[in-house]
């Protein structure tokens, strides 16, 4: 066995919920590409500027599979999910096997389609803010608003029958309780995959195209029927990654206009509110220990050798924040034309439902504000409950008064 | 004047282009770029230049001709 290592570990320790951890504005100034150890032992990179970033994201050396790999872990933290072991999706594929299933999926998913959800995404919002308003105050928007409206929307999208959809919100609520136990965990992720694969089928059968699932399940991937296996890994990844990610996303865009109740009026106007969910994104790279990938071959980049076999952690809440790329990183600002956030990664792999997260953040904090324009959160922002300790960094729960 | 170049073998799709500039991009229907002006006016040229910064797969150039 090798000795300790004496790198250091990953950055995870945050001074303010709104910001990285400070080691990383050192790391831009001093070694914008590093080495670091996991708690597991493995060793690996860590790029913290933007430009090396976003370089290193669209190169086809650094592979997103990680199947056969022994992976690096953060299992040394309490509290860490436990995983079943799912299909594959496009979260484990390069190209060229990547290149028609990521078509197949970005095709339904475009900004114009996003754009046209906007009233139906709107109505589902004012659904459940009615049920806010019946809780009263005190009502938390996490559990109350930021999932349900996702969850709702990620199942009419995919075709999920209106009489399953509350088995699957439950399910998929289940999947982001902190203080759930494993088994339970596991038990409402293996629900799901059956669930979905049980859909598949059913959708195989039928000739019904109306929704993603149907046209899926009968689209040809690269010239041969798309395999059922994958279809359900698919379905499971729109599903978890559009869930999850866009509630947190609306909980912590709360929490940042607690700070900044003079932006708040930007939602009602489309432009405006696109550019301050943009800010709000920036803010808050969710991923918030950054993406992995794995070098299939030697990389040199900036005097760097990065060796083939090695790991590669790339820090988009790092490049957000960035100095020479904003002039004011850590506030949020719309004053001035940005560089694009790597919220959304970079790459071939850059989030396939970008279109529709933004229009959901968007569409429910604008409809939020406008049902309680002197909404605020019961405890000042800094003090509501962050999830430190999560892959998905946002906020336990939001309660409100107004 | 610019002059606009797609590769569509590495366009992957996220329709970025489209949605800033639908006077020179759209997206077909397998969501790969179309380009509908492969000479639009100089005025655009910032414009495209933050167009083809933002795109994920660095399927779009633009070249001064």
């Amino acid at each position: 066995m090798a000795l300790p290592s004496s790198l250091p570990e990953l950055p995870r320790s945050r001074t303010h919920p709104f910001h990285p951890p400070p080691e990383y504005d050192q790391l831009r100034k001093e070694s914008p590409i590093s080495r670091f150890v996991w708690p597991n032992g493995v060793e690996g990179w860590l790029v913290t500027t933007y430009s090396e970033v976003r370089t290193l994201l669209a190169d086809p050396r650094l592979s997103i599979n990680r199947f056969n790999s022994p992976p690096p872990s953060l299992s040394a933290i309490k509290d860490r999910k436990p995983e079943v072991m799912l299909p594959r999706s496009l979260v484990a594929m390069d190209p060229p096997e990547h290149t028609p299933w990521r078509r197949a999926i970005v095709k339904e998913m475009t900004p114009r389609w996003a754009r046209s959800m906007e009233p139906r995404i709107a109505e589902i919002t004012r659904e459940y803010l009615d049920r806010v308003r019946e809780i009263g105050p005190g009502a938390d928007l996490v559990e109350n608003l930021a999932l349900p409206v996702p969850s709702r929307v990620i199942c009419e999208v995919l075709g999920v029958p209106q009489a399953d959809q509350e088995f699957f919100q439950e399910q998929a609520e289940v999947r982001s309780q902190v203080g759930a136990p494993a088994e339970k965990i596991n038990a409402a992720t293996r629900a799901l995959y059956e669930y979905l694969g049980q859909l598949v089928t059913d959708k195989r059968k039928s000739a019904n195209t109306s929704d993603v699932l149907g046209r899926l399940v009968h689209a040809r991937i690269a010239g041969e029927p798309a395999p059922h296996d994958i279809v359900v890994g698919q379905a499971m990844l729109l599903l978890i990654a559009g869930h999850e990610t866009t509630a947190n996303m609306i909980g912590l865009g709360v929490a940042t206009l607690m700070d900044n109740r003079e932006l708040i009026a930007d939602l009602a106007d489309t432009a405006k509110g696109t550019a301050l969910v943009e800010e709000i994104l920036r803010m808050h790279a969710i991923i918030q220990w950054g993406i992995v990938r794995r070098a299939t071959d030697d990389i040199e980049i900036n005097g760097i050798h990065i060796a083939k076999g090695e790991w590669v952690v790339c820090s988009l809440a790092s490049a957000n924040r960035d100095e020479s790329r904003y002039g004011c990183p850590h506030a949020v600002d719309t004053g001035q034309a940005q560089s694009p956030h790597v919220t959304f990664g970079y790459g071939v792999h850059q989030c396939a439902g970008q279109s529709l997260a933004r229009t959901e953040v968007r569409v429910v904090l604008r409809e939020l504000f406008a049902a309680f324009p002197g909404l605020r959160t019961t405890v000042a922002p800094e003090e509501l409950r962050y999830r430190y300790e999560m892959w998905v960094y946002g906020l336990y729960e939001c309660p409100v008064v107004w | 004047m610019p002059k606009v170049i797609v590769d569509r073998d590495r366009c992957c799709g996220a329709g970025l282009c489209a949605q800033a500039l639908p006077q020179v991009f759209d997206q077909g229907e397998d969501a790969v770029v179309v380009l509908l002006e492969e000479n639009p006016p100089a005025e655009l040229v910032a414009p495209l230049a933050d167009v083809a910064f933002a795109c994920p797969s660095g399927a779009i150039r633009v070249v001064e001709q």
